[in-house]
């Protein structure tokens, strides 16, 4: 991890002594300096979450044999994040609390099982998938730690195989969720959540000009930018695999506040609206290199991506309000996460 | 100089009745079929053409010389354009193309000239020659749902008179796997090429609604995307090649789209994969065949 205050770059490829990789990490404020919360693959298959200390020890959160794709982890807030395990709910870590880290159970009613947990970084509320393929909207409330449904949606359309990968609260405090759709391209939807309920304000189908002409099927990250939703798109390791030593560029996407969307980056292409065009110029508008993903984060107001090179090489983009980007450094391993702020 | 725009597809991609429907656009050339980047040099083009049974070289080739050199396309200028040709067996290809883009430019004041040759885009050899020789040219990728294609193509075949039974067998056979072979020359050809050079564009979707698809390829070149401009790209018959030629040079396009040139808007009806892996065609397919030919399809937008 870098010592930049403002930007940790956590890059992947198994820990030399425990053999373990991360997968996800969140920055927390914790009592004394921040520190980092992760979620690592072990070598036995399993999972762990840690936090990692400012001094560079560490703290084993949880070890399960599920995983670590199974395990949900997000940030409800500078101090607080949800962890969900598959059998086991949710549980809160809240760093700021006395004493040494600990996971608090939820008192949250999930009967149907929970598949995914989300949550937007300002926002103290989350996203919940049953398994019945029915949503809920759960939002934290009362005393601390105390959780309940508010509103439950009507089941989105998911086909088998087919994921939600994200969940954003935009500029204007709608929701935006995507799910990922190897067949057709990832399906993006927007709700606008209310103190009782959540309404669908649209859902875009892959024909509305998401995925016509792209490899788009799955959302590999995803960030607030201003009043914009960024979205790293790409391909599945699944699908790399099909088409092995093919080189398909990912993309980066941007929804903005009027509901359309604009290319950022990526191979232009044409929609029922007409041609879309990348806004960013020169070699940075292709991200043909993309081999595996892109993570994305907001620092200082301006957007980050980490692209993953076919070697397993990191590049970094910074990206301004002109659309345009410079690089913002270089490794040769692969990012797993950027975190700001 | 006038630039140069290639039309990549598989055969039976709508290829004909595009790239004609393009080509009339005021500012586009567009020519019929010309083969030249299948061999390096006119002697090995020619040879290729008359190994396939063509007494002559390629019929389009001969047909655009003989109209842009000659001045009409009739027998006696097609001989004439197959003399020049013997005259040329040690030019490139690259040559030729350039001299008749240049004679197109002169006749017609076209800002690009179109190539259309689907066997280009079956040989990774044909594709690295167009990188080489023409390193700023556009690519029009046109795609066709991989099922409709293959039924066109079990027709065409079913239909060559010059195939031994014996041999319309092997081309069927061969025939499930030509789409996703030659996609993936595509789509490894184009992921070289720089950012704006390439736009792909779905063989249906021209069919259902002509007009935007056909403006928005006049915009990426950059050309007219006014009415008069776009409503010229809805007559292909107006080509010069979208009429049967003479009996010495009689198509250099699909014969037919020569048979009725005219564009007939309508959306498709789409195939289906899961139907065609249970047809008889798909049964002949391993899983992995199969797995590999859905991942491409699903990637160009087709179920």
């Amino acid at each position: 991890m870098s010592a930049d205050p403002s930007l940790s770059v956590i890059h992947g490829g198994p820990d030399p002594v425990s053999g373990r990789r991360i997968v996800t990490a969140l920055r927390l404020r914790r009592r004394r300096g921040t520190g980092l919360l992760t979620l690592e693959q072990t070598p036995d298959a399993g999972a762990a979450v840690l936090v990692w200390y400012a001094d560079g020890r560490t703290s084993l959160l949880l070890h399960c044999d599920q995983p670590a794709a199974a395990i949900g982890l997000a940030a409800l807030d500078a101090a607080r994040a949800l962890v969900l395990l598959p059998d086991a709910g949710l549980r809160l870590l809240d760093a700021a609390a006395a004493g040494p880290p600990a996971l608090q159970p939820l008192p949250l009613d999930c009967a149907g099982g929970v598949s995914a947990v989300f949550a937007a970084a300002d926002a103290p509320a989350v996203l919940l998938r049953r398994d019945d393929g029915g949503l809920d909207i759960a939002a934290l409330g009362g005393a601390a730690g105390a959780v309940a449904v508010t509103s439950r949606l009507p089941a989105p359309e998911l086909a088998t195989g087919q994921r939600i990968s994200a969940v954003l609260r935009d500029a204007d405090g709608r929701w935006v969720v995507t799910a990922d759709d190897e067949r057709r391209g990832f399906q993006l939807w927007r709700l606008d959540p209310t103190p009782d309920s959540a309404q669908e304000v649209w859902r875009a189908l892959v024909q509305d000009g998401l995925r016509r002409y792209a490899w788009n099927a799955v959302v590999h990250d995803a960030v607030v930018w201003g009043s914009d939703v960024v979205l790293a798109v790409g391909t599945s390791a699944a699908m790399r695999g099909r088409l092995f030593g093919l080189r398909m560029g990912g993309e980066l996407l941007l929804l903005r506040r009027d509901g359309t969307l604009a290319l950022l980056c990526g191979e232009l292409r044409t929609t029922p609206t007409g041609n879309l065009y990348p806004l960013a110029d020169g070699e940075a508008c292709r991200l043909r290199s993309l081999d595996d993903y892109t993570c994305l984060a907001v620092v200082d107001g301006r957007l980050v991506a980490a692209l993953v090179h076919d070697n397993g090489a990191t590049t970094l983009r910074s990206f301004g309000d002109d659309w345009q980007s410079v690089p913002a450094g270089a490794l040769s391993q692969p990012v797993v996460a950027i975190v700001g702020g | 100089m006038a630039k140069l725009l290639v039309m990549l597809s598989p055969p039976r991609s709508f290829s004909s009745l595009i790239s004609t429907m393009i080509g009339q656009h005021p500012e586009i050339y567009g020519f019929p079929e010309l083969h030249l980047m299948m061999r390096e040099r006119v002697a090995g083009t020619m040879r290729r053409e008359q190994q396939a049974d063509k007494f002559l070289g390629p019929r389009g080739l001969l047909r655009a010389l003989a109209l842009l050199q000659f001045g009409a396309d009739s027998a006696e200028n097609v001989l004439e354009a197959n003399n020049w040709l013997q005259e040329h067996m040690a030019w490139h290809g690259k040559d030729v193309l350039a001299h008749m883009m240049d004679l197109a430019e002169a006749k017609t004041g076209a800002t690009y000239c179109l190539e259309k040759s689907p066997a280009t885009a079956t040989s990774p050899q044909a594709l690295h020659r167009l990188r080489r020789d023409w390193p700023d040219a556009r690519y029009l990728h046109v795609t066709r749902h991989p099922v409709n294609l293959h039924k066109s193509l079990v027709e065409f075949i079913s239909h060559l008179p010059r195939l031994t039974a014996a041999e319309k067998t092997l081309w069927l056979k061969k025939s499930v796997t030509l789409w996703p072979m030659v996609q993936r020359n595509i789509l490894d050809f184009c992921a070289t090429l720089n950012p704006g050079q390439y736009l792909r564009i779905r063989g249906e979707d021209v069919l259902a609604d002509a007009v935007p698809m056909m403006r928005m390829v006049a915009e990426w070149l950059g050309l007219r995307t006014d009415d008069a401009a776009i409503d010229a790209m809805l007559h292909p018959e107006d080509s010069p090649y979208a009429r049967r030629g003479p009996f010495n040079a009689p198509d250099g396009n699909d014969p037919k789209f020569i048979a009725s040139p005219h564009f007939r808007p309508g959306l498709p009806r789409m195939g289906n994969l899961d139907d065609f892996f249970r047809g008889e065609h798909g049964r002949s397919m391993d899983a992995a065949r199969r797995a590999y030919l859905r991942q491409i399809a699903n990637c160009l937008g087709y179920q």
